[in-house]
């Protein structure tokens, strides 16, 4: 193949790029830590102001060329990143006190101010959306290289890691809303990227529209809280509830509406149908979406506020029934689908799931947020791969992969690096001991199973999920990765290796962080069930005999079921199978109740019609029957 | 004397313009209009005033009365200006220039009466935002009435002539109940007014006791009567179902500089005047039909949103669509809270600049494609990328998606709605219209996919190209207003705020 020296070019040519923007993100660096102005504050404003002037400086930079448009936008992305991790050792330390660092104020008039709040929690969302948009900024330098438009491509992905930085970092719920509003937007704008292709812009829609139900939710949800607290501080408003000066009633619906928002967002049962749809996305921009700035938002909101719905009764059982439901109902279908990155999707879904059913239980918050972690960095890991085989496909455009068609194409032989990147992703996905995904997934099982009889029952379906989970992720691997190539491929770029590499790497340590992340969770989620934990304590806590039992049988039994999965095709019931062939029914469902509205609209148009002195005479005559009965009341 | 500076000028560019030749009209027009808009920036600028004008302890700005005959009631010439009517004037004079501009390409007979004819409706527009007396305002409000009715007959559609009568019969209709409604409201308070000025009326409203009974009806039976006369007539200028009707004709038919005009601040004067007259006046009467209004309110934003998404022509889209945005006006006012009031008023301005540049940039597809039918075009970003960039920037606005001034708007008007006093079910007639948001977002992207993207394709039989610089730069400028308005929503937002607070804290309401 040739490609492997036309990379060995471009990376040669991008060298002096690489090191001059190193020098000066140094020079930066230095600069700003010796005049003693990287406050907390000052790179959390930055890490947020910066990728947003980015975005608007890349059609100027286009001027100079694809190339400076593209490696500008890594360079803000990488300035971006940086000054995201920069947060983290200073969020580790904080307190709850000290956290709030800064406030500017918008219509003042009417007392809105915007706020920052840097907790680990917050500060972890704007590092996994810096550190993977990042990554995924240096992939699409060669992976979307064939591409028109691309203005628009790259202002978007910075505006959107943007948005989720802000969105991680606000601590007042008007910016929370806008800037989830930025992630609706720019979710929007990258999944109708092909404007010319008619399912991009469909799918693109889809998306919009559907998260605007969630959208919705928080925005009535925020509306009800302020009336009763006056104030839109999260922080403020968490005291205020800690204090007893919010009713219950109140936070019942503010729990109930954030929950909805984040179904919404975070591709929940029933309003998931857009995330599968969203493959329309080019690959990197769907790795985004699924890792790092989209979907995330709504499970941090709920992370977020979960302090708030402590006095609720039912708030954690809906939130668990929710999460279990999505991560079994999903899980299934992504055993049934043939196309690469819809399967991905599916498995997006189940292990969003996963972490929404963690919040729900009673000690879930460490668990939930270190599965999120978990599930960012292979996930963005699982997709980057898939961007790398379609690629080697023909390009950024080949979004609709049939894995029987393009079967083995990722082979050891054919496609050395990306083959075993995606094979870390995979046994993080699976939960093998020692990757990220089986230390969190089995906090939140073990949390589960040793929890109240409700909890108990969803770890179990959890853990049947689990098994699922081995069987789609086997397939996958197997038929994209193993076997006889169908398809000729070469070796990833090295710009698109090193992404993968990173995140790897990333994939098999990121869990070394979780006991000092809950350690700085204690200090500022004033939740009462905040589990800590060092990180001996912690290996103690998921490495026992019982949860290696359970990751054992889980792993046996998703290889059997794998290995028999056409004998199980076999004796599944026809009408199970057209049930899941219609995917439960939701897509009709949708469009269906749209066909019933615009047909009442437009028979209600009807009303509309008719000769002037008629309608009037006929309103007149409505308006003074309506007086004479006001008169005579 | 700066109002009837302003006025005068308007008057005379509109005279001056009326005679000058059709070749120089449209340029000349522009240049005179930036009279008037360089004097209301510079009201705006010099702005001192504080409190409602109609109200107690008010410090109105530019202020005139000069008394002018007595009849019974002393007839006087009263103006000036306030938070709530300021920035009104601001919005006319800004969407009129660019109306004025947005017109030299679609307009190409009889430019010079055309022109004249719209600085004399914008004449009439800014007299009614700076009256403060009853007789002088109405004057001014049916002399709108005409340049409209003229503008639509004259330049517009093939079916121009039913609706500039439909549109002339609605109003005027309109106009007369609820000249009755005041009147009746003015006479039965007897002594205890002697002008027809509208502070005077509302201060001895507010004091308690002023009305009497007339025709032996009991004095409260007098305020609804009056409240409900008003409110219909008003309603048909806003417009709210189910008196809407007029207005998709009138749009459909209007060309797109007196659509422009239309949406973004015609329908302003019936907002304006229902907090003037109704929610400032009678805010008891308001207080205890809350329920009712609220209703309209909601069905307005709901069913509106409804037509908007079955219809084919893009124009109508964005007609339907305003009538939906009045109903957040109308919930907000009915909501009497600080946010509810301010976010109303602030939807009147956000809504004119957005509404007035969707509009505005359908017309300059329209100049190109000859057509306004979504299935007539697809792929319309190939050919006209700036217009089509500016077109999606718009709806997104429209949607109130961050940093556009729709977006502020909406946040605070369902914020005031939701912990609104004097309306039972509040969150849930809030919820309801919340649901607008969604509709919304469903009819204008879905009107975007068809007609901006997919595969270039035209039904008629035209030559698209680029825009002329002359109809993208009004764009442009309208744009930029609705952006410097959502990033700093307190140009506005802190005299409005100080204009209707004494509206609110007349009540007790709390913020």
């Amino acid at each position: 193949m040739v490609t492997s020296n036309v990379t060995v070019e471009n990376t040669t040519a991008a060298l002096p790029g690489l090191v001059a923007a190193g020098v000066l993100l140094g020079a930066v660096g230095v600069g700003v830590e010796g005049s003693g102005l990287a406050t907390p504050a000052v790179l959390a404003l930055a890490a947020i102001i910066a990728p947003l002037v980015g975005a608007a400086l890349v059609p100027v930079t286009a001027r100079a060329g694809d190339r400076a448009r593209a490696w500008f936008a890594t360079l803000v992305g990488t300035l971006t990143g940086v000054l995201t991790l920069a947060l983290v050792p200073q969020a580790l330390e904080a307190t709850g006190s000290e956290s709030v660092h800064y406030s500017v104020s918008w219509a003042a008039a009417v007392d809105v101010s915007f706020g920052l709040y840097l907790d680990i929690l917050g500060v972890t969302m704007a590092a996994i959306a810096g550190v993977v948009g990042a990554l995924v900024l240096l992939f699409s330098t060669r992976f979307m290289e064939r591409e028109d438009g691309l203005t628009r491509y790259y202002a978007l992905t910075l505006l959107f890691v943007g948005g989720m930085i802000g969105f991680g970092l606000s601590d007042s719920l008007v910016a929370l809303y806008a800037f989830w509003e930025v992630l609706g937007l720019c979710s929007m704008g990258l999944i109708a990227f092909w404007l010319r292709d008619r399912t991009s812009t469909r799918a693109g829609m889809k998306a919009f529209v559907v998260t605007r139900f969630g959208d919705v939710g928080l925005l009535a949800g925020i509306a009800v809280l302020y009336a009763h607290t006056g104030t839109f501080s999260v922080q403020e408003t968490i005291a205020l509830a800690e204090a007893g000066g919010v009713p219950t009633w109140v936070l019942a619906w503010v729990g109930g509406l954030f929950v909805l928002a984040a179904v919404g967002k975070s591709a929940q049962f029933p309003l998931h149908v857009w995330l599968p749809d969203a493959m329309e996305a080019p690959t990197t921009s769907t790795a985004l979406i699924h890792a790092a700035c989209m979907v995330n938002a709504g499970i941090y909101l709920l992370a977020r506020t979960r302090p708030l719905f402590e006095s609720v009764a039912w708030w954690h059982t809906l939130v668990l029934a929710v999460g279990t439901a999505t991560a079994f109902l999903a899980a299934v279908l992504a055993t049934r689908e043939n196309d690469f990155k819809r399967a991905l999707a599916y498995c997006t879904i189940s292990q969003l799931g996963y972490v929404f059913a963690a919040l729900g239980l009673t000690h879930g918050l460490v668990p939930a947020t270190a599965h999120l972690l978990s599930h960012s960095l292979f996930k963005a890991l699982l997709f980057l791969g898939a961007g790398a085989v379609i690629y080697e496909i023909g390009g950024s455009v080949h979004k609709h992969v049939d894995m029987f068609e393009h079967r083995g194409i990722g082979s050891r032989q054919q496609m050395p690096v990306t083959n075993l990147t995606f094979l870390v992703g995979i046994l993080a996905l699976i939960g093998v001991p020692g990757f990220n995904g089986f230390w969190t997934k089995e906090l939140i099982l073990g949390t589960g199973l040793h929890g109240s009889p409700i909890e108990v029952a969803a770890g179990a379906v959890l853990a049947v999920t689990a098994v699922l989970t081995v069987v789609y992720s086997l397939r996958i691997y197997v038929l994209v990765f193993t076997g006889e190539p169908s398809t000729d491929a070469g070796r990833v770029p090295i710009r698109m290796a090193v992404p993968l590499f990173v995140l790897a790497v990333l994939t098999l340590g990121s869990w070394a962080a979780v006991p000092s992340f809950s350690q700085a969770l204690a200090e500022t989620v004033p939740a009462r069930a905040v589990e800590t934990y060092t990180l001996s304590s912690f290996v103690d806590h998921v490495v026992t005999t019982s949860t290696l039992a359970l990751t054992g049988t889980v792993l046996v039994a998703g290889a059997v079921g794998f290995r028999y999965r056409a004998a199980i095709a076999g004796v599944t019931p026809t009408f199970v199978t057209s049930i899941l062939d219609r995917r439960y029914g939701f897509d009709d469902l949708y469009l269906r109740s749209v066909g019933a509205y615009a047909w009442v609209a437009s028979r209600s148009r009807r009303l509309q019609r008719g000769h002037t002195n008629s309608t009037v005479a006929a309103i007149a005559l409505a308006f003074a029957a309506g007086l004479a009965v006001l008169v005579a009341l | 004397m700066l109002i009837e500076a302003l006025l005068v000028a308007t008057l005379l560019a509109a005279g001056v313009v009326f005679f000058a030749p059709d070749r120089y009209a449209g340029k000349l027009a522009a240049v005179l209009s930036l009279l008037p808009l360089v004097g209301s920036l510079w009201l705006w600028l010099d702005f001192e005033g504080s409190g409602n004008a109609l109200l107690d302890g008010s410090e109105i700005a530019y202020e005139t009365t000069i008394e002018w005959m007595d009849i019974g009631y002393t007839l006087q010439w009263h103006v000036g200006l306030d938070g709530v009517s300021l920035p009104l004037i601001v919005l006319t004079t800004i969407l009129t220039t660019a109306a004025i501009v947005s017109a030299w390409t679609p307009i190409d007979e009889r430019q010079s009466q055309f022109y004249g004819l719209v600085l004399l409706l914008e004449f009439g527009l800014l007299g009614v935002f700076a009256a403060l007396d009853f007789f002088v305002w109405f004057v001014f409000w049916e002399v709108v009435l005409v340049p409209m009715y003229f503008l639509i007959a004259i330049w517009g559609g093939p079916r121009r002539k039913y609706a500039a009568i439909k549109f002339f019969v609605y109003t005027n209709v309109a106009s007369l109940i609820m000249f009755v409604g005041f009147l009746t409201l003015v006479f039965a308070m007897g002594d205890s007014v002697t002008t027809l000025g509208l502070p005077e009326v509302a201060q001895a409203l507010q004091a308690g006791g002023a009305v009497g009974s007339i025709a032996g009806f009991a004095p409260e039976t007098v305020k609804l009567f009056a409240f409900a006369l008003m409110f219909f007539g008003f309603a048909v200028k806003v417009p709210v179902v189910p008196v809407h009707t007029w207005l998709p004709d009138a749009h459909v038919e209007a060309p797109t500089p007196v659509s422009v005009l239309l949406a973004g601040v015609l329908l302003k004067m019936g907002t304006y005047a229902l907090l003037r007259f109704n929610f400032t006046m009678l805010p008891d009467v308001a207080t205890d039909y809350a329920e009712l209004i609220a209703v309209i309110a909601v069905i307005s934003v709901i069913y509106g949103a409804m037509l908007a998404l079955a219809q084919q022509d893009l124009k109508r889209i964005v007609a339907y669509s305003s009538i939906s945005s009045m109903g957040y006006v109308i919930l907000g006012l009915v909501a009497y809270t600080t946010y509810g009031v301010g976010g109303a008023t602030f939807q009147m301005i956000s809504h004119g600049f957005i509404s007035g540049l969707m509009f505005m940039v359908v017309g300059v597809i329209y100049n190109e494609t000859h057509t306004r039918m979504v299935g007539d075009m697809s792929g319309m970003a190939d050919r006209m990328p700036w217009t089509v960039g500016i077109f999606v920037a718009a709806a997104f606005g429209y949607m109130g998606l961050p940093l556009m001034s729709g977006f502020a708007a909406e946040v605070f008007v369902f914020l005031g709605s939701f912990d609104a006093p004097y309306l039972s079910l509040a969150p849930l007639f809030t919820a309801a219209a919340m649901f607008g948001i969604v509709i919304v977002a469903g009819y204008l992207l879905w009107a975007m996919q068809r007609t901006l993207f997919g595969e270039f394709d035209l039904g008629t039989d035209y030559e698209v190209g680029r825009a002329p610089l002359h109809d993208v730069a009004p764009l442009a400028v309208l744009l930029a207003c609705v952006i410097v308005l959502g990033v700093n929503p307190d140009l506005f937002m802190g005299m409005i705020q100080d204009a209707i607070n004494p509206i609110v804290n007349s009540l007790g309401g709390g913020a």
